[in-house]
């Protein structure tokens, strides 16, 4: 079916079947206004008409080089990536495909060229712990400071027998027992003391500055220090005790973790002193072949001028 | 080998673009005849009768189609499909111009623009018919004179524009009659002329 302006412009208004007559009704309802709009509608069609232009022939040509130079077929996106990467109209090192292959070749060098910081710190951290793995072992250092303390302790004897006749009261009343002087001779032997203080023999030590207390605990923390398997000896200080001249005592500093507080403790071990100037441990039982010198009451007391003074009377 | 030559011309415009899709570039030929000076006329029209820009944006459009037939949906009618791309085409110039709302053709809603572009023609005989209908297209809303000009000027049904502008077919029905009546009579005095 034909548009009202297609049949007004097709027909006139007295040939016009009534669905034609309703179809242009909402243009003209008489065969004036009919007449009228078709003058219109004819004029402006010859107007635009005449406004229209043919198309340049330049126009023609280009749109059917364009048809006639690309192929109808689709690329597939393989062959259009291909194409990309390897242009047949440039020169090599316009190609992307060699700069990105000369992009991604210039990274991993400066990857690999770059310091690795991390694997530093990581060396580092296994140079410690080589040395702390391999420090329990290295004897001379251990036992480097063990030589000092052997001297020291040497020189430290020495001097207390220059200085024989001042003996401290502590040490004497301590052990409670007369103890024997050493011979000149036999001096670097030390023979064990007694584990053990007894009441009676605290009860004698009178003046003496370190009172039962102090001395029963000292030894309970011997004791304790000796079971405890979980002590962990962080520092070892090495002294001469000048309580007796025919015993080393050594002072040594335990550092023990309980509860997760480090807790210092010193412990004072009586070391007797073989032939060889090695030290062995009171509390261990001496050998058989060591000689060992017989207790004798004379010896109790280094008798000096001034202890002889204060504590002796002459029957 | 084809022994039956194809008759392009009797084909429609959907089947020569799904030939065309298919590799034959005769079937496009024959599209390129159809609507080749619809498209350049339209958007000479469009562009201030710029014939160098129409003749730029009618390259164009043609060579997408050329190197696209894909974009085509078969589903709708090639000529509405053409015509909205050549619609979107000129609106995206007029943006990048910046000068939409001073151009003579396409000026916003309910603003009437004045007949300030003539041409040489128009200037020598402004009281021809031609020169008084551009004056009043000029004076009419965008959306009626757009309707107008599709259905004179470019010749789509009333159909193809309401494809193309996506509007009712009673829409583009109402604006046509109301422009058209208007129209007639205000120049009826040429009619009456054109008639003696």
């Amino acid at each position: 079916m034909m548009d009202a302006e297609q049949i007004i412009l097709t027909k006139e208004f007295y040939q016009l079947n009534p669905s034609e007559k309703e179809a242009v009704k909402a243009y003209a309802e008489n065969e004036n206004d009919y007449n009228e709009i078709k003058s219109f509608l004819l004029a402006t069609h010859q107007v635009f008409e005449a406004q229209k232009n043919e198309l340049p022939q330049s126009l023609n040509q280009s749109v059917l080089a364009e048809l006639y130079a690309s192929p109808a077929e689709k690329k597939t996106w393989y062959k259009k990536l291909l194409l990309f990467l390897f242009p047949l109209d440039k020169p090599f090192y316009f190609a992307p495909s060699f700069q990105i292959g000369m992009a991604t070749a210039l990274v991993l060098l400066l990857f690999n060229l770059k310091p690795n910081v991390e694997s530093g710190e990581n060396l580092a951290i296994h140079t410690v712990e080589e040395h702390k793995s391999v420090g329990g072992h290295m004897e001379p250092e251990e036992e480097a400071p063990a030589a000092e303390v052997n001297d020291n302790i040497d020189a430290l004897t020495s001097a207390e027998e220059v200085a024989d006749q001042k003996i401290s009261e502590v040490s004497e009343k301590e052990t409670a027992k007369p103890t024997t002087t050493l011979p000149v001779d036999t001096k670097d032997k030390y023979y064990q003391q007694p584990p053990s203080i007894s009441d009676q023999s605290l009860s004698e030590i009178g003046n003496s500055e370190m009172d039962k207390d102090e001395v029963t605990q000292t030894m309970q923390e011997d004791m304790v220090l000796e079971e405890s398997e979980e002590i962990e000896v962080t520092i070892v200080e090495n002294q001469k005790d000048d309580n007796s001249n025919n015993t080393a005592v050594i002072t040594e500093t335990y550092g023990n973790a309980e509860d997760g507080n480090k807790v210092q403790t010193s412990v004072t071990s009586t070391f007797r002193k073989s032939n060889n100037k090695k030290y062995k441990s009171a509390q261990e039982p001496a050998a058989v072949s060591e000689p060992q010198m017989e207790r004798s009451p004379q010896y109790a007391l280094s008798q000096t001028p001034e202890l002889n003074g204060l504590f002796f009377t002459v029957k | 080998m084809r022994l039956i030559k194809k008759n392009y011309v009797k084909s429609s415009d959907e089947e020569l673009m799904l030939l065309y899709t298919k590799g034959d570039r005769k079937a496009f030929e024959e599209i390129y005849k159809r609507y080749g000076t619809y498209i350049y006329n339209y958007f000479n029209r469009k562009l201030w009768y710029d014939s160098e820009k129409s003749e730029d944006f009618t390259q164009e459009i043609f060579t997408k189609l050329i190197n696209k037939p894909g974009l085509f949906d078969p589903s709708k009618k090639f000529k509405s499909w053409l015509f909205t791309i050549a619609n979107n085409m000129c609106k995206n110039e007029y943006k990048r111009m910046e000068v939409r709302k001073s151009t003579s053709y396409d000026v916003p809603e309910g603003y009437e623009a004045k007949a300030d572009i003539k041409s040489a023609e128009n200037q020598v005989d402004e009281n021809s018919f031609s020169t008084q209908l551009d004056v009043e297209l000029n004076k009419l809303n965008e959306k009626h004179k757009e309707v107008f000009m599709l259905r004179h000027f470019e010749g789509l049904s009333l159909n193809e524009i309401s494809d193309m502008l996506e509007i009712s077919v009673g829409t583009v029905k109402s604006r046509l009659h109301n422009t058209t009546k208007l129209l007639a009579k205000k120049l009826n005095t040429f009619n009456t002329l054109l008639a003696e």
